[in-house]
């Protein structure tokens, strides 16, 4: 019970979209595909529509395969029983609401009480029972969203694909949303795959997030997984914010020293799971830093504060160290002035090591 | 006695009856002839005449109110025009006219180049001597004259032309105000240009012609764009018009006149050409007979438009034909001489015929 | 970003190996089955004609064999009157431009951006001379400005000023043609107007730019495009124009390109080489005004166009906002009002100017045989026509909107090309094409049809194609997604959004074939006349009062089916909202 992506290749023109795609995305839960606009993200979802071809490769839906080059198979959109909620919500305009979301079902050729009661219901779930009868247009951004997803849910399909829902939403209502539609999956148990560009909005939905770049799949993994435990370069710089420079390794396993590559000063040492070789890429993301003085032997990295810019709940502080430039991140209320000295400490198990080449 | 003179009585009736059976025998099998070539026709059910602007209107609308059940239709233009459209079709094999009706010089062509097929009027004895042209193997259907017309009420006391000679020394005041047509493309032009050259030599004709040059005359597209401007008094003075195309301004009650020219007016002609790949071919000679019957020539007359048939007189308020002084001309030989004719024609008058 | 056109930029883009299979399904292959449909329908409408042209130009048949010749060139360049008749068209066709774009500027700028009271009616007048065809307005102007009988002149020498106006003159000409040109320009300066950001004008003003200023070294060159657009269209119909020049400048041997090839048809025996090569003629003209065109737009982009409807900002006239109005309704009487009761009045007169008035050629219309079927003709032909022709538009901007199609682009491209090709050369294009095919096209509604489809198919395109790129592709990929096959898709959801362009193409193409007379030209025979060529060959024989009322007729036909349709469905559109 899921979607299955084998192989898939699509190309426009001369430009590989997605280059040989293979990944499995869990039923039950919400997936989000998130990537650089240009990754291949939206083109996958739309693969898996039906509303792109594929030049090559398999998509299966709860093991029904909607779409196989080797067997001949493309089911067109309509036959594979999705729901889709789109970026520009695609709410018809010469309908109302009612006639929008009563669509799928007169697909389906659904008899028409039945029509008018699921519409109703669904309309309640999304909270806009209120408004049935109105023109779609007349609707505000945030309401035109709940009726693509009632039409979206109306006719429980097996999946719900949305493609950056919210991107068109103020900043606000992107939050409130976001909440309503992790609430909604957890209510209905739907299977969800979600496209956005939102790191964010990423985190905070997923069960599962796939970073896509240049047509693949760099890492699947949970939020926390991508965060903090990136298996290359790309996906740390893409989430968040992260201090990476190259270190050297030294000692055994267990009692690690990390060097920062050609210097000898040390920026921890511990128990740290360290790729092969003794060449590695460190990860440091901005708020592991501790801030404080340097004292007697504890293993601290002086630095000076270039720039302090305060963001409301937290200060970020751009800093010179000798092994380059940091951010570091605090609490808002701590107050530093550029040219402060400050000396940088980071816990052994706060750091993440890559393999030096990503 | 009695008895005599009941059986001459009798006798005599039943002389009487023979001749009549034998007379109505005669008229039976013209009749029978005629049913056949009708229902020939009706079976067909379509008819598509080219030619004249003028007068093929008036003989569809004649043909159509007597034979409801064939669809006729028509294109009109000027005579070479049509003529060229007909070609067109029939050389790529697409033959959609049936027949022809319009000016003499296009259909000896016609039938010259072998696209048209015999026809043979079944009522030639009443048709009039002009009807049937010395040596030519085709029928005219109606003739027309050619003559000087011009606005009265806008000319004033312009002197108007009595000769085609006083065209040769125009007075200073016609300047701007005559119009002529082309002979390129117009055939009753044509037919008057070539009079003009073959009555008075290149020499003489053409010094008519310069006249035009020196009166700034204008060059109309058509004899009934001329009629227009002759009845609007934009420009009142025609160096020459056709009676189809000022009878019409005439019947409207235009203060217009016609004059014949001293030396003669032209007559020009419609001849009837049937399709030799006529699609309808008896609509098409149905309509051919028609065209020449007292019914339809009768018609003719009351429209303005000169009859071919014996015992039928010109029309009203045009000049009587067979009275009418003309020029003579012989059509045959200045179409041999066409480019020679239209060059001189361009040369002296300063027009492009082309 | 559109979705439907994934535009990613190449750089990040990993090169196409050659060593994959390109999958294609059958979804696939019945689309490109269509496709290859329509191409070759296309092709046969839109380029086989020209195409046809442009071989009659250089080949003939000697000795009955088919020989490539370049006689007809040399015939046409060696031919001092045909040069002289190259040189009048352009002449006439850049005059023509010139006061049309400038009329046609003023007037949308004044009535879209100024408070000139009864700016909207004002506007609604101001297209109908489109309305008016031009052998009617070239008709009506000989009845005002013909010299001696002229209605101005017979004013101006009852006013002892003499004669002033003569319309047979290039002077004339170039006024009747733009008259009837001038509200292209309006239409499209207008939307251009309508369209434009007003802060654009708002910062020149804060910048501290006066409004004269603003409107010199702001508003025109933001709207040039699409001036220069108008302009080029103008020129571009003005050299195809027939039923003026005929009307207007052959009389004073004023021959424009057209009407050589008119006079040309006329003469035995007839050349169609030098036909085809006066043709090719135009379509070069028309070519390089094109081309001009996009030399000129190059590396601009229309930033007018954006498909949002702005509220303008309205320059406030004091009292001169009156005379501003005064000076339209003037124009408006000049060219709409006054021509059309001229017509009426001829129309009921017994002859020009008997001053004695008559039903007669009002009653011809309804007894005349040959108004009956002509005007059977020309109403079927304009529905079908008309029909087939949005339906074809519709689909041709859907496809190359809407999806990725191989070879679309050519489409467009094919599409497009007859638009820029006189009427009279295209209608000849197409009688010499299906003169050679082997099917009976030719002498049946069917190639006046086919004619009309394949010349004008590009306005439909664009009318639907622009309405159609403001709909966001996700409306119909919604569709799909919830249950609905292509064509109920496209029934449900586009067709329905697009409604109000399909309508308004189908007006505008309506317009143009239920008087089109130089295209029918060509391709009519005795069976389908069209009214168009009814009136034509009325005038040719002198019965002016019936051409009246014949116009009158067309002008009802035109201008009142158009008032029609488009009240009722804006009702109707109304009702739904």
């Amino acid at each position: 019970m899921s979607v299955q992506v084998r192989q898939m290749v699509k190309s426009f023109g001369t430009f590989r979209a997605i280059d040989d795609l293979s990944v499995t995305f869990q039923s039950g839960k919400i997936s989000v595909l998130l990537g650089a606009s240009g990754c291949g993200k939206t083109t996958t979802l739309r693969c898996i529509a039906g509303l792109e071809n594929p030049n090559g490769g398999e998509i299966r839906i709860e093991d029904e395969p909607v779409f196989s080059s080797a067997r001949g198979i493309d089911l067109p959109p309509e036959k594979r029983r999705l729901g889709m909620v789109f970026q520009s919500y695609a709410v018809w305009p010469h309908l109302t609401v009612k006639g929008n979301v009563g669509m799928p079902l007169r697909a389906q050729k659904v008899p028409k009480e039945q029509i008018e009661r699921r519409v109703q219901e669904t309309l309640a779930v999304v909270g806009l029972s209120e408004q049935a009868d109105k023109s779609a247009m007349k609707l505000s951004g945030g309401q035109q969203q709940r009726v693509s997803i009632a039409r979206c849910l109306v006719g429980n399909p097996r999946l719900i694909l949305m493609d950056e829902p919210l991107s068109n939403l103020d900043a606000r209502l992107r939050v409130e949303m976001r909440n309503e539609i992790r609430q909604l999956q957890q209510r209905i148990g739907a299977t969800i795959l979600f496209v956005t560009h939102d790191q964010e909005e990423a985190m905070s939905l997923a069960d599962e997030i796939f970073l896509f770049n240049k047509g693949k799949v760099e890492q699947q993994g949970s939020p926390e997984d991508l965060y903090f435990r990136p298996a290359v370069r790309y996906v740390a710089e893409f989430l968040g914010k992260a201090n990476l420079f190259p270190v050297t390794l030294r000692g055994e396993a267990g009692q690690t020293a990390i060097y920062a590559a050609g210097s000898d000063h040390l920026i921890t040492k511990g128990d740290i799971v360290r790729p092969r070789g003794d060449e590695a890429l460190c990860m440091i993301r901005p708020e592991s830093w501790q801030i404080g003085l340097a004292e007697g032997d504890r293993v601290g990295l002086p630095a000076t504060v270039l720039e302090a810019v305060f963001v409301g709940d937290r200060r970020e502080l751009h800093v010179d160290t000798p092994i380059g430039r940091q951010i570091v991140v605090t609490p808002g209320h701590q107050r530093f002035s550029a040219g402060a000295r400050i000396s940088l400490t980071i816990a052994s198990q706060q750091i993440h090591l890559l393999p030096d080449r990503l | 006695m009695d008895h005599n003179k009941s059986r001459r009585r009798l006798m005599s009736l039943a002389a009487a009856a023979l001749t009549l059976s034998i007379g109505l025998a005669g008229v039976g099998t013209a009749h029978a002839a005629e049913d056949a070539l009708i229902a020939a026709a009706e079976k067909e059910a379509e008819l598509a005449v080219y030619g004249d602007p003028f007068v093929v209107p008036i003989l569809l609308k004649n043909f159509s109110a007597k034979y409801p059940k064939i669809r006729v239709t028509s294109a009109t233009g000027d005579g070479w025009q049509i003529y060229n459209r007909f070609v067109s079709e029939n050389s790529s094999g697409r033959p959609l006219m049936d027949v022809m009706y319009q000016a003499e010089d296009t259909v000896i062509t016609a039938q010259q180049a072998g696209f048209l097929a015999d026809f043979k009027p079944t009522e030639s004895a009443n048709l009039s001597k002009l009807a049937i042209p010395a040596g030519g193997s085709y029928v005219r259907g109606n003739g027309n004259l050619i003559l000087f017309a011009f606005n009265r009420e806008a000319l004033g006391t312009v002197a108007k032309p009595a000769d085609w000679t006083d065209f040769a020394n125009p007075p200073a005041d016609w300047e701007g105000l005559i119009a002529t047509t082309n002979p390129g493309s117009s055939s009753a032009t044509f037919a008057t240009i070539a009079s003009i050259y073959q009555k008075f030599g290149p020499e003489k004709g053409g010094a008519i012609l310069q006249g035009l040059r020196k009166t700034k005359a204008e060059l109309n597209p058509s004899m009934g764009v001329m009629a227009t401007k002759l009845q609007t008094g934009e420009r009142p003075l025609d160096f020459f018009n056709i009676t189809t195309a000022v009878s019409g301004v005439l019947a409207k009650g235009a203060p217009v006149d016609l004059l014949v020219p001293a030396s003669g007016a032209v007559a020009q002609f419609n001849a009837i050409g049937i399709n030799k790949n006529a699609p309808h071919p008896n609509a098409a000679r149905l309509l051919a007979e028609f065209a020449l019957s007292q019914e339809m020539q009768t018609a003719f007359a009351e429209a303005g438009v000169y009859p071919m048939r014996v015992g039928i007189a010109s029309p009203k308020g045009l000049p009587d034909i067979n009275s009418t002084k003309l020029i003579e001309l012989d059509l045959a030989a200045a179409l041999k001489q066409r480019d020679e004719i239209l060059n001189w024609w361009s040369d002296n008058t300063g027009f492009k015929y082309r | 970003m559109s979705k439907a056109n994934v535009n990613i930029p190449d750089e990040i883009g990993v090169p196409e190996r050659s060593n994959v299979r390109r999958f294609l399904s059958r979804r696939a292959l019945t689309g490109r089955l269509w496709l290859t449909v329509f191409y070759l329908v296309l092709v046969i409408f839109a380029v086989m004609p020209i195409a046809s042209l442009v071989i009659r130009g250089f080949v003939d048949t000697e000795d009955s064999r088919v020989v490539l010749t370049l006689n007809a060139v040399s015939a046409v360049l060696a031919e001092p009157s045909y040069w002289a008749a190259m040189w009048n068209t352009v002449v006439i066709s850049i005059g023509a431009m010139l006061l049309a774009t400038v009329i046609g500027v003023i007037l949308a700028w004044c009535l879209v951006r100024t408070n000139v009271p009864w700016a909207r009616l004002l506007e609604q007048l101001a297209t109908l001379p489109i309305f008016i065809p031009p052998f009617i307005g070239a008709f009506a102007w000989v009845l005002i400005g013909a010299p001696r009988v002229g209605l101005l002149n017979l004013t101006f020498r009852g006013l002892g000023a003499g004669e002033l106006v003569d319309i047979y003159t290039y002077l004339g000409i170039i006024w009747t043609t733009a008259i009837y040109i001038a509200p292209y320009v309006m239409m499209i300066v207008a939307a251009a107007l309508r369209n434009m950001d007003p802060s654009l004008e708002e910062a020149a003003q804060i910048s501290g730019l006066n409004r004269v200023r603003t409107m010199l070294l702001i508003t025109l060159p933001v709207v040039a495009p699409s001036i220069l657009s108008g302009a080029v269209l103008s020129f571009v119909i003005c050299i195809g124009l027939f039923g003026t020049p005929v009307l207007l400048g052959m009389t004073k041997e004023i021959y424009m390109v057209t009407t050589r090839i008119y006079t040309e048809l006329q003469h035995f025996p007839p050349n169609f080489g030098i036909v085809a090569v006066l043709a090719i003629y135009l379509m070069v003209l028309s070519v390089i005004a094109n081309f001009l065109q996009g030399w000129a737009l190059k590396g601009r982009s229309f930033v007018t166009v954006t498909g949002k409807g702005f509220r303008p900002r309205i320059i406030t006239l004091a009292s001169s906002r009156y005379l501003v109005a005064a000076v339209i309704w003037l124009y408006l009487v000049l060219t709409v009002i006054g021509p059309v009761i001229i017509i009426t009045a001829a129309a009921f007169s017994t002859f020009t100017w008997s001053g004695t008035f008559t039903w007669a050629n009002v009653t011809f219309l309804w007894t005349s045989e040959d108004v009956r079927s002509t005007l059977w003709n020309s109403v079927v032909i304009t529905i079908i026509a008309a029909t087939a022709t949005t339906v074809l538009g519709f689909v041709v901007s859907w496809i190359t909107v809407r999806t990725r199609m191989a070879g679309r682009e050519i489409l467009q491209f094919v599409v497009l090309l007859p638009m820029s090709i006189p009427s009279l050369a295209f209608a000849l294009g197409v009688s010499f094409f299906w003169l050679w095919m082997p099917w009976s096209v030719y002498g049946t509604i069917w190639i006046i049809i086919i004619g009309l489809i394949g010349r004008y198919v590009s306005y439909a395109v664009r009318a639907v194609t622009s309405s159609l790129m403001q709909i966001h592709p996700e409306l119909e990929e919604s569709a799909r997604v919830s249950g609905f096959g292509w064509l109920s898709t496209v029934g449900r959801i586009t067709l329905p959004l697009v409604l109000p362009a399909i309508i308004s193409s189908w007006v505008m193409v309506y317009s143009i074939y239920i008087s089109e007379l130089s295209m029918v030209l060509p391709l009519y025979t005795a069976n389908t006349r069209t009214l168009s060529i009814l009136s034509f060959d009325t005038w040719a024989v002198g019965e002016f009062s019936q051409v009246a009322s014949l116009s009158l007729l067309q002008l009802v036909l035109g201008a009142g089916v158009m008032w029609l349709v488009t009240t009722f469905t804006r009702q109707r559109h109304a009702a739904a909202v």
